[in-house]
């Protein structure tokens, strides 16, 4: 398990200063479980805005949505992370996350928060997570609002496109 | 004819008038209603006095106006001769101061004075002056005159003759006599000389020459004593007569017969005067200046403005009349006394007998059959007094005859004629057979008095007994109508308490709509609260709407807070400021979301409560509703109460009524058997009075028998 810390810290400079240096993380509820996504890969969050289904894609396409002008391919999460179908409340949102191949929307029941969480508060996510899953989370943390994955977002968006 | 009419027909009329009133009188028997001797009286009276009464009037009227006439007449011979008298001799005096003026000597003498201004210094006209003297001296004397004066045109006295040697050369020019004289001969008025000192007139005439120059004037001065001397002749004129001059002042200018000292002294305002003083003569009846009634005559007096009256007193001359009334009043009154006396008596001859038999008729008719009239009389009362003695004669021999029948004698008879005397006979038959009738009678009488006895005293046993019931059903009414009284007394007592319950009721009825009142507003108020719950519900509900609206704009403050964040982000340590800022922004969102969420919590309890409210308060008003309804059916069951009690205070009042009919009634059975008692025994009581009576009249029957048994039949 170490070496996916080491993943993530390969981004991170190391040394003392490295322990101090603060991530920013996007919180997200899906469920009732919270997860993060880097603030540094989001684009913006925006308000889910018709969605056009589109047939014949996979499960997880929700389908297109126009943002300012731009057509944007959402992802159901939830889908991806086995936790069933995304049903739209009121507290929907879409993250729009920035990928090699452009801007992709990913549904989420709630966006919670944006934490500032210290490098040595990271922890290495617990084995008791399901092996299908466990590949996408890179880290834990605790926050105010619970202990809270951070998705690698990018692996699992291209697993499936993979 | 007014004299014919007063003398005859006056008369005539009220004899005539008189006599039928008498013949009516007497026709409707006005007069017979007084006594014989009044009556004759009357009639008398006026068949003798009445005509002598009305021919002395006649007399006494014929008399009168002829006695007038007679005196008028001899006033105005009087007075006209002695104006005559008078006229002549004032004529005399004129034509005499005519001739001295026209004398040669006395034109002479005024002629030297006046034209040769000559005066007796001159020897030649002083002895003419004293020839004139001498001559007119004479002419005076022998005349009467008082003087005669020469008077020359400048008005001065010249000449006198009767030595008033004081009036020579006095100046009478601006007299009024002078300036007349110079014209014609004038008389002045009586006046007073203060020369001669005695009352004179001035004849005064003027003289002229041969050229009819007017030389001077004549003055002729007379004294009135003889003519005064005629007028005081009385022949002819009686005891008041007299005859005397006045001027034209209405002065007395001659002596009077009643007024010494009167002359141009009184004054004399008189009817006759003032005729007199218009220039006629005349006749008239007037008052005088003494203010006594006159007869008078009045003549005017020729030259002078004078008038002569010959008056007498009104009373001398009709002297004759008054004794020839009081001789017709002294005749007449002799007269009527006469006819009375003769009335008197010939009345009291007539009425003599009468009352004689008036007396004797008064005796019989009060019972006393003893008298008869004596006196003797052989005119038609003598007839009639001798049919009344033998009519009162015929009385006494019946009356004799029932003082025999009033002894119990039935066995003689009356033999005296008469319808009255037959009578008396039957009487006595009829008597005698009733005697015998009464005497069976008695017998008969005697015998049911004793049976109608034993009768009553077995009747007035039974009402003995027959009170003594009576008496006891009397006591048990009296019981009935006390107990009846008291069932009165506790009926109205219930009356009493029903009417208090009513009261009650009625106070409790009002209690109950009271009731009703309150509930109903409670029910109000209860309604009313619930509306305001209704709209505090939906005003939260408008709180939960205005709440999602901050919630939305929380979550898209927070959205824009979150890309912020991003943005400061991916703008590294340039953004980390603006970071901050923007979580700050972010972490107000939440916070503001979280309130809006609590606050949402909160609005929504509020709506669940106000719901509950709304619940129970609908509840309330459904059991106030049910609270009214029970509160109305206690008023509906108060309501019958109140009937039922109604019911009872009426029927409570009908048995006191009825109560006290029965008491009344009661008490009238008890006062009737009462009453009853009463009459019982007065039953017993008069039958024990009628058992008397019976025996009485049992023993007046026989006493009957035993008074019968004298009569002599």
């Amino acid at each position: 398990m170490g070496d996916k810390r080491s993943h993530i810290i390969q981004d991170i400079p190391e040394g003392k200063e490295a322990d101090a240096e603060i991530f920013q993380f996007i919180g997200i509820r899906l469920e009732k479980e919270i997860y993060g996504i880097e603030v540094n890969k989001v684009k913006e969050v925006a308000k889910p805005f018709q969605i056009t289904p589109i047939p014949g894609t996979p499960s997880h396409i929700m389908g297109l949505m126009n943002l300012h002008g731009e057509i944007l391919c959402v992802v159901d999460l939830k889908v991806l992370l086995a936790m069933g179908t995304a049903g739209s409340t009121e507290n929907s949102k879409i993250i729009v996350v920035k990928t090699a191949e452009g801007p992709v929307g990913v549904f989420c029941d709630e966006v919670i928060d944006i934490f500032d969480i210290m490098k040595k508060d990271l922890e290495i996510p617990l084995s008791t997570l399901s092996s299908a899953m466990g590949e996408y989370i890179k880290a834990q943390a605790q926050t105010r609002c619970g202990l809270m994955g951070i998705l690698d977002i990018e692996k699992l968006l291209y697993k499936q496109e993979k | 004819m007014s004299d014919m009419y007063w003398r005859l027909v006056i008369p005539l009329a009220i004899i005539l008038a008189f006599n039928v009133a008498l013949f009516v009188l007497i026709k409707v028997k006005i007069i017979q209603r007084l006594k014989l001797t009044k009556n004759l009286i009357i009639v008398l009276l006026v068949v003798t006095l009445v005509p002598i009464l009305c021919t002395s009037f006649a007399a006494q009227r014929t008399i009168s106006s002829a006695t007038y006439a007679g005196i008028c007449e001899k006033l105005m011979a009087v007075g006209k001769t002695r104006s005559l008298f008078l006229n002549e001799k004032l004529e005399a005096v004129k034509v005499d101061a005519e001739t001295f003026a026209t004398n040669w000597i006395a034109i002479e003498v005024l002629r030297r004075i006046s034209f040769e201004k000559k005066d007796r210094s001159d020897p030649d006209f002083n002895a003419l002056f004293e020839r004139a003297e001498g001559h007119f001296n004479r002419s005076r004397v022998a005349k009467g005159y008082d003087d005669i004066m020469l008077v020359s045109a400048e008005g001065k006295i010249m000449l006198t003759c009767s030595g008033h040697k004081k009036e020579i050369g006095l100046d009478i020019s601006e007299e009024t006599y002078f300036k007349t004289g110079m014209g014609k001969t004038h008389f002045t008025d009586l006046f007073y000389n203060k020369f001669a000192e005695k009352n004179l007139i001035y004849v005064i005439t003027p003289c002229r020459d041969l050229q009819e120059k007017f030389i001077g004037c004549v003055i002729v001065e007379m004294d009135m004593d003889r003519i005064y001397d005629m007028l005081s002749d009385r022949e002819g004129l009686g005891e008041s007569g007299e005859t005397y001059l006045v001027n034209k002042e209405k002065l007395m200018v001659s002596e009077s017969r009643f007024a010494r000292d009167a002359i141009l002294k009184t004054r004399v305002d008189t009817f006759g005067v003032n005729e007199g003083l218009l220039g006629r003569s005349g006749v008239a009846v007037y008052n005088d200046y003494r203010n006594f009634p006159v007869i008078g005559s009045w003549h005017p007096v020729q030259y002078t403005n004078w008038m002569l009256l010959a008056e007498i007193d009104q009373k001398e001359a009709f002297m004759p009349l008054r004794v020839n009334r009081l001789n017709q009043i002294i005749l007449i009154s002799a007269t009527a006394v006469m006819v009375i006396f003769i009335a008197v008596f010939s009345a009291l001859a007539t009425v003599k007998p009468v009352r004689e038999l008036i007396a004797v008729a008064r005796h019989i008719g009060e019972g006393k059959l003893d008298q008869e009239v004596k006196i003797q009389c052989h005119d038609e009362i003598g007839v009639l007094i001798n049919m009344f003695n033998g009519m009162v004669r015929n009385m006494r021999l019946l009356a004799e005859q029932a003082a025999v029948i009033s002894r119990g004698d039935l066995t003689t008879s009356v033999d005296a004629r008469g319808d009255l005397a037959s009578a008396f006979n039957v009487m006595g038959d009829s008597l005698r057979s009733l005697i015998r009738q009464c005497q069976e009678s008695i017998v008969r009488i005697a015998s049911a008095s004793s049976q109608m006895m034993s009768s009553f005293e077995e009747q007035s046993s039974g009402a003995t007994e027959l009170s003594a019931s009576v008496s006891e059903i009397t006591a048990t009414m009296e019981e009935l109508s006390s107990s009846a009284k008291q069932v009165a007394m506790n009926a109205e007592s219930v009356a009493k308490i029903a009417e208090d319950s009513e009261v009650t009721g009625q106070q409790g009825m009002e209690s109950v709509s009271e009731s009703v009142h309150i509930m109903e507003e409670i029910k109000k108020v209860t309604k009313n609260s619930a509306d305001k719950i209704l709209s505090l519900s939906e005003k939260s509900q408008k709180i939960g709407d205005v709440l999602g609206i901050i919630k939305e704009i929380a979550g898209e403050t927070h959205l824009l807070a979150l890309n912020a964040s991003i943005e400061a982000s991916a703008a590294g340590e340039f953004g980390k400021r603006f970071g901050v800022v923007a979580s700050e922004v972010r972490r107000l969102a939440e916070r503001t979301k979280a309130s809006a969420e609590e606050i949402k919590n909160v609005v929504s309890e509020i709506q669940v409560s106000t719901n509950e409210s709304v619940l129970s308060t609908e509840q309330s008003v459904k059991n106030v509703e049910k609270g009214v309804d029970v509160v109305q059916k206690v008023g509906r069951s108060i309501e019958s109460i109140l009937n039922l009690i109604e019911r009872t205070t009426d029927a409570s009042r009908q048995i006191v009524m009825a109560t006290q009919q029965q008491q009344s009634a009661t008490a009238q059975v008890a006062g009737t058997m009462r009453e009853i008692s009463d009459v019982v025994k007065q039953t017993a009581l008069s039958l024990k009075q009628t058992t008397a009576t019976v025996a009485e009249l049992n023993k007046m029957a026989d006493d009957f028998k035993e008074v019968v048994r004298q009569f002599k039949t």
